[in-house]
């Protein structure tokens, strides 16, 4: 279709409001902040430029990159187990014919549940003396006896990495079943006339077709996992040893606990480039055209 | 399809345990606000509860915590910022599906440039903001900013939908005299009603669950949402589990009905878009 | 439908100017009391008996998550925007020199004049004040304790232990008929209570994180004991079980009064729920509490907890401020406060009021712990040594770096952070 007059404009022009109104100026501002060394706690030594001095530290400080290697590491592994556990729900979904509604809202429960309630949940049964998931792994006779969940770090990761793959694979579920749900019956019943296998019908037919969708999903997904914060906070803490610290985490503790608020905003705009950087891979690699 | 028995069952052994193994956290919730204080902590846990200790619903609303009142709260934050996301969304979406026009591109890019920034990076500057404008301890406080942060995520999905479908109907109806408008609201809205009805249920739940801009800026009691305060019930030490469980749970099975009572037009939807396919 | 939008929003704004445009000026001087929410709600009645006695001041309860961290997060943004909506203010003890240096509370050496100085715990004092000026007034009071099984101690024929070693020996005993016990539980997350632990066991030890020219230096051979100690109870003797490094105060509460264990370290809350059968405890009735112990007798250590009352900085009541605080640190309401809230006064002589004596007998004997409990560092810096220390240790007790070298890097990292914005 054709761009006529300034329609277009007329129709993104609230959104465009709104978000240029709200969102636009703390994040300039950050950048901003980004530049100077600013401590919250030590107002005389005031608010000085000092170029790109905040971003020189980042690299030299071990802890900020080892915040940056634990979160892409939670973000490839949550969002990849992520995908292939709502694919496979969402396929069930779009097939059964019966529960459907029953089905898709017991589902998403885990989305729905509050993050920090659903933390404290796992934390507790994950809990190396009452926990259901000890005493259930010693029933089952998978383990003699209970674990320390979250004291070690391997075990700590593994934690952290199920409740938040539990919490939000009801999101990817959600989204692809939408995107399945479009498409016309009619594609799959040709497809079913040539002697496809399902398998088949499902990687030449289903994914192109739901490939915008899943890039949505994708997308978003990645953005949440590479933010990641209460989750690890309320599990962890960052803990044990500080290996399951995050990128967000650590912002956190500077802004919030150090008050430094310069490197803190450095901290913020380097999480930022992370995911621009992502989020470009994304969309050449499997995104659409824009038209 | 090609259906044998054996893999209807087999496919019936997936469903259920997909769906036990997404809802079992849930259901222990639910199980452990009904035990006793002493029993939550046992060791082995009990898996059914000695007696029905039905105290921690009781202490949810009578604590001394107004919980209704978070409640309401949530509900009017979250429905009005669902509602307002998707019509300002779905007007963006549909150009950005069906127009080309300069900047474009841009316009998404920025979308996701908000939708990626740190939460906590932004919260000090958009509180002064939000004081200055008054609207600290206001419903628009927050549908404000919930809006601002969940219409990227709304876009985007829509405008994917809205490529999706076929767009001879649409021309028609233009050439039969329709405004955009009127193309964009007869034909689009109902055609992609599975997508509308998912972003609404993501937006709702996503403004139903935010946190950290509901504590900083609803600091008013009257003013506080659900997620907020469930935090309010522990004291300066002990923390009651039970009554935090069983707010968890009353705060969750709203969104689940919910998402029962939008089946009807995700299916609507469905049988609207096969007719049309 | 985009006029319907546009009118909305301006519906919005309008509504939003109104509600700033209206606040109107009275006689009366509305000020705010800004504090964790507290489910026994006892400083409702003070303030409820504040306002009949100065009926021209109203004051507004704020109440925020009990969680400090939360309510940090929360008086962080709000000072940083300089703003005037919080008058009189609840601080933790490791706040104040912080939000002093920051600038955001108003000094009350005006205040200090009109009470009874002497009279307050020496700790909290010495929390409250930063560079000799007093920011906070002491609200109340926290301090570590043992908890121990007295039947268990009873029936093996041993006293309540004064030093490591003989609470390594008991635990020893014990644990060779009841493997299944944990012996000494503490709070071993990486979080803030780890510190409050962690300090103990290097006071305990007779070590310090100042020197005695108050320069900060951790590696000393004190703290280096104290450390290893802790190290070895986790990973070799198993005095203390290994969860106890995912542990806060709750976690291992609830398995000491399940029965599971025989020695905990906690704050004083724990004694009433302990000893309350409606909580599901199993103990009731078989709780010791005594001092920590040290690695000599006598040696005790406690580390300081509670809360303060301070006014910011930004306050434009702050004479009506001052009123309400000098009001609750009075003899009778703090009195009150204590035994409705059950808190541990900060006023010396409440420790030996017969009323407060009756709801908590355990004062009496523990006064010495109270009045020698210890502030963590006070200085500015504290969250951030606090944080160091954190992930240091935890990685000592994991077993990932020797005691020496947590020490090490947490004096390195210190000491840049000193050298980056002074001490």
């Amino acid at each position: 279709m054709k761009s006529r007059s300034y329609l277009p404009y007329y129709f993104i022009a609230p959104a465009a409001i709104i978000i240029f109104g709200i969102a636009l100026y703390p994040i300039l501002h950050t950048f901003f902040i980004s530049l100077h060394q600013i401590n919250l706690k030590f107002p005389d030594l005031g608010m000085s430029f000092v170029w790109f001095e905040n971003y020189t530290r980042l690299f030299r400080d071990g802890r900020a990159m080892g915040a940056l290697f634990n979160t892409l590491f939670f973000t490839v592994s949550t969002v990849a187990l992520e995908l292939v556990f709502g694919m496979i729900i969402a396929l069930l979904m779009d097939r059964a014919l019966r529960f459907r509604g029953i089905l898709r809202a017991t589902v998403l429960i885990p989305w729905a549940m509050p993050t920090v309630v659903a933390a404290m949940l796992w934390r507790w049964m994950y809990n190396d003396q009452s926990g259901i998931i000890n005493a259930m792994l010693v029933g089952i006779g998978a383990t003699s006896e209970y674990l320390q969940f979250l004291a070690e770090p391997a075990l700590a990761w593994t934690a952290v990495i199920v409740t938040e793959v539990w919490k939000t694979t009801p999101f990817m579920a959600l989204l692809l079943l939408a995107g399945l749900q479009v498409i016309p019956r009619e594609v799959y019943e040709a497809s079913e006339i040539d002697g496809a296998s399902r398998v088949r019908t499902f990687f030449t037919i289903t994914l192109p077709l739901i490939k915008p969708v899943l890039l949505v999903a994708l997308l978003f997904r990645t953005l949440d996992a590479f933010r990641v914060f209460d989750v690890i906070f309320v599990m962890t803490g960052g803990g044990p040893g500080n290996t399951t610290e995050s990128l967000s985490l650590y912002t956190y503790k500077t802004m919030f606990g150090a008050l430094d608020f310069g490197y803190g905003s450095a901290l913020s705009v380097l999480t930022f480039i992370c995911v621009v950087i992502i989020s470009v891979l994304y969309i050449k690699f499997i995104g659409t055209k824009t038209q | 399809m090609r259906s044998t028995k054996k893999s209807k069952i087999g496919f019936g052994i997936l469903v259920v345990v997909t769906v036990l193994l997404m809802i079992f956290p849930f259901v222990w919730q639910v199980i452990t606000s009904f035990k006793s204080p002493g029993e939550i902590f046992q060791t082995p846990p009990s898996i059914i509860p000695e007696q029905l200790y039905t105290q921690n619903y009781k202490d949810v609303f009578t604590a001394g915590v107004p919980f209704h009142w978070y409640l309401r709260n949530s509900l009017i934050v979250a429905g009005v910022t669902t509602l307002v996301c998707l019509i300002i969304g779905s007007f963006a979406s549909y150009v950005l599906a069906r127009f080309k026009f300069k900047g474009q591109a841009l316009f998404l890019g920025i979308l996701l440039a908000v939708a990626m920034f740190p939460q906590v990076a932004i919260i000090s500057p958009l509180f002064l903001f939000f004081r200055d404008l008054g609207l600290l301890n206001t419903y628009p406080g927050l549908i404000l900013p919930y809006t601002t942060f969940a219409l990227p995520l709304t876009i985007w999905i829509l405008t994917s939908f809205f490529r999706e479908l076929p767009t001879d109907l649409e021309d028609a109806a233009l050439i039969d005299g329709c405004s955009p408008f009127q193309s964009f609201y007869r034909i689009i809205v109902p055609l992609a009603a599975p997508g509308m009805v998912t972003t609404a249920i993501l937006v709702f739940i996503f403004a139903w669950n935010e946190f950290l801009f509901a504590l900083i800026f609803n600091t008013a009691n009257h003013m506080r949402t659900v997620t907020v305060g469930i935090t309010m019930f522990p004291g300066l030490h002990e923390v009651p589990w039970g009554t935090i469980f069983a707010a968890s749970t009353i705060i969750t099975l709203p969104l689940v009905f919910m998402v029962l009572i939008l089946q009807r037009r995700i299916v609507q939807g469905l049988t609207a878009g096969s007719v049309k396919g | 439908m985009n006029m319907k939008f546009y009118i909305g929003i301006l519906i919005l704004i309008l509504h939003c100017l109104f509600l700033t445009g209206c606040a109107e000026k009275d006689e009366t001087v509305i000020i705010t009391f800004n504090v964790g929410r507290d489910p026994t709600g006892a400083h409702y009645t003070i303030i409820r008996q504040f306002q009949e006695n100065y009926p021209r001041i109203r004051v507004q309860v704020v109440e925020s998550p009990q969680d400090a961290s939360l309510q940090h997060d929360l008086y962080v943004t709000r000072f940083a925007g300089k703003d005037r909506s919080i008058d009189v203010i609840g601080l933790d003890v490791i706040w104040i020199a912080e939000f002093a240096r920051a600038g955001w509370l108003r000094p009350l050496n005006n205040l200090a004049e009109e009470l009874p100085m002497e009279d307050f715990l020496p700790g909290p004092i010495e929390a409250c004040t930063y560079r000799d000026i007093l920011y906070a007034i002491p609200w109340f009071t926290d301090a570590g304790l043992l908890y121990y099984r007295t039947d268990l101690l009873e029936e093996y024929g041993f006293e309540e232990p004064q030093t490591w070693d003989e609470l390594q020996e008991i635990v020893i005993t014990i644990r060779n008929d009841s493997p299944h016990l944990s012996g000494f539980l503490i709070q071993g997350e990486q979080y803030e209570g780890l510190i409050c632990n962690i300090m103990e066991f290097i006071w305990s030890h007779g070590g310090d994180v100042w020197d005695e020219t108050g320069e900060w230096r951790l590696t000393t051979p004190e703290a280096e004991t104290a450390l290893q100690r802790l190290i070895d109870y986790i990973r070799i003797q198993d005095i203390t079980p290994r969860g106890v490094l995912t542990y806060q105060e709750e976690e291992s509460r609830h398995i000491f009064q399940d029965g599971r264990a025989i020695f905990l370290r906690n704050w004083p809350y724990v004694w009433e729920l302990a000893n309350n059968p409606a909580t599901g405890s199993n103990v009731v009735g078989n709780v010791g509490i005594a001092p920590l112990p040290g690695k000599e007798p006598g040696l005790h250590a406690a580390t300081l907890g509670g809360w303060n009352l301070g006014i910011s900085a930004y306050s434009e009541h702050p004479e009506e401020s001052r009123k309400l605080i000098r009001f609750f640190m009075e003899y009778e309401q703090m009195k009150q406060f204590s035994i409705e809230g059950g808190r541990l006064p900060t006023r010396i002589s409440l420790y030996r009021d017969p009323e407060i004596l009756k709801r908590s007998p355990y004062f009496e004997d523990l006064y010495e712990v109270f009045i020698n409990a210890r502030p963590r560092p006070v200085t500015p810096h504290y969250s951030q040594i606090s944080d160091i220390m954190q992930v240091n240790i935890h990685r000592a007790l994991l077993g990932r770096i020797s005691a020496r070298e947590a020490l090490e890097r947490i004096d390195a990292e210190v000491l840049a952070l000193f050298d980056r914005y002074g001490k």
